[in-house]
């Protein structure tokens, strides 16, 4: 009995403070209870009036597919619109500024507050399915669907409820204003809509096509391992995400999320450069480019909004040893960083196309599309020049006008300034012969989204023209480069201060 | 154990919610933090707790900053907001249990702290209630003992008297003198100076950001004592006595109040002690003669002007 109570006590200790509380909250508020109660009525009635009051249901083949499919409508809908809503909005409501003891007067690290708020919604998930599973089973017995489908297409719904919540998760971290807040909500449930749709949509197809009778195939399980990968990674971007944004400013924000997004940025490669000598399609590969222009783009377009300099708290966790500050430097917030960072990844996603082409498997049946080649890579010479240009107009000009956050949005209105304002211009300058003018294309070689639709000929001139300005734009911003990593330096150490130590209460 | 704002700032766009302010205080002090609304006290108290990032500035608890290392800093602070945000479907206990662990404290040591704060602030009777259904009295009570949870030396409290009915605003008084006796630092902002003026050892004025006077109480009525207020009851001739003493050098002002005449005094004690020796010679006879002492609540309506930015 003791070693129970000792194990017991081990677990409550262990138990993370946030999932212990929002539990708690959820047994004894009505929100929950509610909702499983009303599961219960709905299953009830659902799978009763399909025994009770279809008339052909003892010849009808396709009842108990009818009814999974409207359990399941109900249970995704729950799931995906109601429960993030909950958690999101209780979240949101303990992270504003009106109610500050909840979350962050405590020594509660953000890793905990983020992990506790995905377990425990998690946990409700289970709760919820708890109730549902049985009702679902049963509609096996009613025909038109067999047991592994079932199980699959709610593993399935699983993964979807999972990104969804971690979706809301997010949302409810990123700290905005009354204006932006509402934005945020819409834009949230806009982006629900759309899982609930596509996964309800999904499931509907699996559910005719008999998934349950493929499970002993390979393309089964490649499809289910792939489908679980991309799930995991989604919900592991929206927890490093989340993390950061309730991270205090001092911190090393930027460093989970890079070291992440590397990680899966090499995993991926490694997987698309295998798959290519397995099957011989570069497919794969190809999309692994695109997403590594997305993300050199998007990675240097944020980070002309990260800082220039670092607080005592970031230099005191600099590496003293040479080698590792160097390599740390590229996972340290700062612009600099994230400029470098950003580089190197668009440097190292074109090597093995350009430099290393003849190292591609040999089992691959083309070579990659090289017209995809050189548009990204063009693409990605526009992201770096509006960027580094941006950085420059920050420094130089709005040193002290622009605060640091807002040097995104300087290259987002040179995006939007460069796309329009040549059009505009040229329209008005030839506004006679604008559609039959030869030059016409070249009004559009400041909008970097032309390289999507154009024809080769005008991508040779936007390749001109957006790597010209990168490479101009990097060189006026080498010095300031050189500077930030010369300035990467570790602080002083000072003598260890000793942790405050908890103790009894002196009134206890 | 010591807490020093140097150079404090946080700036709303154009609006100075604190600017540049600096102070100490220690063990076993407990300051006052006053100013007029909108002065900028709930500003600069979320910042040393941790909650809010100042423009500029830095404070250190015990050398800990609180912009650089605000997760060791908030285990050396406990916090009392104005109000105790609605928190549903959590009762008293769950929710000091919760800081508690948030805290790391284990078990079984957790189930004696939470136990032991719940009897210090009174909280053992509605330990099973529901936040929600707490008067403003209980739920302030509620906040300082989620504030004690985890023993910190340093207590910052943002008006934890609004609201409380007299009994609770005594019995709030009372915890604080224990806690300071305790050896707590503590920052206490509140309206209701006369009450502030029984348990501080010293004040910070401040408005509109800035401070106005900082110090023990002590220096804050000294430096206000170059204008004192004498009460004169004279035994008949009080129009006569009037204006005579408008005649005399150090009076700046003499109204009558019923039986009784307020002098308004430039000088210091000896200026006092000279006006009473006049008044005798020239054949007065007094009843009473007495400086009335300078309040907090004074020296607040003295210096600050009411202005918001």
């Amino acid at each position: 009995m003791k070693a129970l109570t000792a194990l017991a006590t081990r677990l409550d200790n262990a138990a993370n403070p946030i999932v212990v509380k929002e539990l708690r909250q959820a047994v004894q508020g009505r929100f929950v209870s509610g909702l499983l109660f009303f599961f219960l009525i709905v299953q009830l009635l659902t799978l009763g009036s399909f025994v009770l009051f279809s008339e052909h249901v003892t010849t009808n083949f396709e009842s108990g597919r009818d009814a999974f499919n409207f359990l399941l409508g109900i249970l995704l809908g729950t799931c995906i619109f109601f429960l993030p809503a909950y958690v999101g909005l209780r979240l949101a409501a303990e992270r504003s500024g009106s109610n500050p003891d909840l979350l962050f007067v405590s020594t509660l690290t953000p890793r905990q507050i983020i992990m506790g708020k995905s377990v425990a919604s998690l946990i409700l998930v289970l709760l919820i399915y708890s109730t549902c599973m049985p009702f679902m089973a049963f509609t096996y017995l009613l025909r038109g669907i067999d047991l592994p489908s079932i199980f699959i297409l709610l593993a399935m719904c699983f993964l979807a409820i999972a990104v969804g919540l971690h979706l809301a998760i997010f949302a409810a971290c990123i700290p905005c204003g009354r204006g932006s807040r509402f934005l945020n909500a819409l834009l949230t449930f806009g982006a629900l809509v759309a899982l609930f749709s596509s996964t309800l949509g999904a499931a509907t197809g699996m559910i005719q096509s008999g998934v349950g009778s493929w499970i002993n195939s390979t393309e089964f399980w490649a499809g289910a391992v792939s489908l679980v990968v991309l799930a995991a990674g989604a919900v592991g971007l929206l927890v490093i995400l989340s993390l950061a944004m309730i991270m205090p400013p001092s911190a090393n924000r930027i460093m989970p999320l890079r070291i992440y997004l590397t990680a899966v940025w090499l995993i991926v490669a490694v997987l698309a450069w295998y798959w290519a000598g397995q099957t011989g399609d570069v497919e794969f590969l190809e999309s692994w480019l695109v997403g590594s222009v997305i993300l050199s783009g998007a990675g240097v377009l944020g980070s002309v909004s990260e800082r220039d300099s670092h607080g005592p708290r970031l230099a005191r966790s600099i590496p003293r040893n040479p080698l590792l500050r160097t390599g740390s430097f590229l996972f340290f917030t700062g612009a600099a960083s994230g400029i470098l960072w950003a580089l190197l990844v668009a440097i190292v996603s074109f090597l093995p196309f350009w430099a290393f082409a003849g190292c591609l498997p040999a089992t691959v049946r083309r070579p990659p599309d090289p017209d995809l080649l050189f548009g990204a890579f063009v693409f990605s010479c526009y992201c770096f020049a509006y960027a580094l240009t941006a950085s420059v107009i920050k420094r130089a000009f709005l040193r002290d006008s622009v605060l640091v956050p807002y040097a995104s949005t300087i290259a987002l209105l040179l995006v939007v300034g460069g796309s329009i304002l040549p059009v505009l211009i040229g329209y008005f300058i030839n506004y006679q012969s604008w559609y039959g003018h030869d030059f016409f294309s070249y009004w559009l070689l400041g909008n970097p989204f032309a390289v999507l639709f154009s024809k080769p000929e005008y991508i040779r001139d936007a390749a001109v023209f957006a790597g010209g300005w990168a490479i101009v734009a990097l060189a006026v911003n080498v010095p300031w480069l050189l500077g930030q990593v010369t300035a990467f330096r570790p602080a002083v150490p000072l003598p260890p201060a000793k942790p405050p130590e908890i103790v009894t209460p002196a009134h206890a | 154990m010591k807490v020093d704002v140097a150079h404090l700032k946080r700036y709303f766009g154009r609006t100075r919610a604190v600017d540049d302010i600096s102070f100490s205080f220690a063990s076993g002090q407990t300051f006052g933090f006053v100013g007029p609304n909108g002065a900028g006290k709930t500003t600069a108290m979320r910042i040393l707790a941790t909650l809010d990032e100042p423009t500029d500035g830095d404070a250190t608890i015990d050398g800990v900053s609180v912009v650089e290392e605000p997760e060791r800093a908030r285990r050396l602070v406990g916090f009392v907001p104005d109000t105790l945000a609605t928190h549903h479907d959590m009762t008293v206990h769950d929710y000091l249990d919760f800081f508690a662990r948030a805290y790391g404290i284990r078990n079984p040591h957790r189930d004696r702290v939470v136990h032991s704060v719940e009897e210090f602030t009174n909280l053992l009777g509605i330990r099973e209630k529901f936040l929600n259904a707490l008067s403003k009295g209980m739920k302030q009570r509620v906040s300082l003992a989620r504030a004690l949870v985890h023993d910190p030396p340093v207590l910052i409290m943002d008006e934890p008297a609004a609201g409380l009915d007299p009994r609770a605003r005594v019995e709030l008084r009372e915890l604080l003198k224990v806690l300071s006796r305790q050896g707590k630092a503590i920052l206490i902002s509140s309206h209701i100076l006369t009450e502030l003026a029984e348990i501080c050892d010293g004040a910070v004025i401040i408005e509109q950001g800035r401070i106005l006077r900082a110090g023990s109480l002590n220096e804050l009525l000294h430096e206000s004592a170059a204008l004192r207020t004498v009460i004169i009851r004279p035994n008949g001739r009080g129009d006569e006595l009037h204006k005579e003493l408008l005649e005399m050098p150090d009076i700046q002002a003499v109204r009558p109040v019923g039986h009784e005449l307020e002098v308004d005094l430039a000088g210091s004690d000896e200026t006092c002690s000279d006006l009473l020796t006049q008044i005798v010679s020239r054949g007065y006879r007094i009843y009473e003669f007495r400086q009335r002492r300078v309040g907090l609540e004074q020296i607040f309506m003295t210096i600050t002007k009411g202005e918001v930015q």
